[in-house]
């Protein structure tokens, strides 16, 4: 018996605790870096958008989101979010744009820093004229 | 003495810091009531567990995201006597791990890690009408299951869903049974020291205990087992990169089952079948429940 009793004991010692990155949440330490597009440019019908950038951050990410919208009417033309974990994301996302009216385009990069609502984020606007 | 201890002095020094309870689709490798020492055995057995998930988005105005996930094992295992004091266990699983979350279905399946486990018998006593018998050893889980490797983007939600874990593992495990005349009681317990992967991906190391009380019955050459029981397991968290010590605090957790069940055995011949049902758990933050699991197989005595 003496032999359960020891391993009860070291399990419950070895479930205790665990190491971890005690970085404090900085939005400030996010750099972001957009290679396209780039501000003021523009685009026309069916010209397809590609959003390049990185994300880099001194510790854990945990995903990042797209955002693209009119910048007159806040509504969304584009949206996209990736859940994962790294201190660098390569974002590389495209789609085709369309639609009857010009529009200033507001692209919002946001980061992830934890998951209990830190984020960070970069925005830029580029043009829209059919 | 010595040996209680040492441990009890680790856990008190390590109490005052410790982490919260999280969870993830952890399982954990037990033995429970097994064939009377005398025999070898090989056996088939097939495991099945399910979880729900519903997590909060990591994004801003994104609804929960709801999850269920289904483990089935069908595993080969057996045990072979070396001499009259050790047993060697082996154990090689073939997995089928369904994802579904909101409309997206990921399924992986293919051969399991092996895991090879060697045990002394330390006790076999018998004292009037009481007997007892105690084991205890270790293990080693071997990296031989598929393993996709991980990008960095599905490292939330796949790590658990990979039939293999890409890493090798130890284990220690004691068994305690005491019987008298036809009934009897079996304690096991079992941890599982997790190393990191090729990826940096560690899963957490992982603890189990249970306890089962059973009655025997015989008829001729035909022996039943029905046994009811409590187990619980214990997963610590995992880490999305070991050497930047990135710990996922979404995983890992406890949950704590009861279970019914029996054994049969007709001459050399063995079944077994075992249903769970959770009592109490908190697994993943909360965000992950687990639901019942089934366990049954065969196995040949010689």
């Amino acid at each position: 018996m003496k032999y359960l009793i020891v391993l009860a004991i070291m399990c419950a010692s070895l479930c205790a605790c665990q190491k971890k990155d005690n970085t404090t949440p900085d939005a400030a330490n996010v750099t972001f870096t957009i290679t396209s597009p780039t501000a003021g440019q523009v685009y026309r019908s069916g010209d397809s958008v590609r959003v390049k950038a990185t994300i880099v951050y001194p510790s854990e990410l945990h995903g990042y989101e797209i955002r693209v919208s009119d910048s007159a009417t806040n509504t969304v033309v584009y949206d996209a979010a990736v859940h994962g974990h790294a201190d660098r994301f390569d974002v590389d996302n495209a789609w085709a744009i369309g639609g009857a009216n010009a529009m200033t385009l507001k692209l919002e990069l946001i980061a992830t820093i934890d998951h209990d609502g830190t984020t960070a984020g970069k925005k830029m606007n580029f043009q829209y004229a059919p | 003495m010595k040996y209680f201890l040492l441990p009890l002095a680790l856990f008190m020094g390590s109490v005052a810091s410790a982490c919260d309870l999280c969870g993830c689709s952890a399982s954990n490798q037990f033995l429970g009531i097994l064939p009377g020492q005398q025999w070898n055995f090989v056996g088939v057995q097939y495991q099945y567990n399910a979880f729900t998930g519903l997590f909060p988005s990591p994004f801003e105005n994104r609804p929960k995201v709801h999850s269920t996930s289904i483990y089935q094992t069908m595993q080969v295992w057996g045990r072979y006597a070396l001499g009259k004091h050790y047993q060697v266990f082996a154990f090689v699983p073939y997995q089928y791990n369904e994802h579904k979350q909101d409309s997206a279905n990921v399924t992986r399946s293919g051969i399991g890690d092996i895991t090879l486990m060697v045990n002394r018998t330390a006790l076999d006593k018998q004292t009037g009408d009481w007997q007892q018998l105690l084991y205890a050893g270790v293990g080693i889980k071997l990296p031989t299951g598929k393993h996709d490797g991980m990008s960095v983007t599905d490292k939330s939600g796949l790590p658990n869903m990979q039939p293999g874990t890409g890493s090798v593992d130890f284990m220690a495990n004691a068994n305690y049974t005491l019987r008298r005349g036809k009934y009897g009681i079996n304690a096991d317990g079992a941890y599982t020291f997790t190393t990191p992967n090729k990826d940096d991906y560690k899963y957490g190391n992982k603890a189990s205990a249970g306890l089962t009380g059973f009655y025997t019955k015989v008829w001729s050459s035909f022996t039943l087992m029905p046994q009811l029981g409590i187990r619980y397991e214990y997963a610590l968290h995992d880490y999305d990169n070991y050497t930047r010590k990135w710990l996922n605090e979404q995983s890992g957790g406890y949950m704590c089952f009861m279970s019914v069940g029996a054994q049969a055995y007709y001459k050399q011949l063995g079944f077994k079948a075992v249903w769970q049902a959770p009592v109490s758990q908190r697994y993943s933050a909360g965000n992950v429940t687990a639901g019942h699991k089934a366990e049954a197989g065969i196995f040949l005595l010689f």
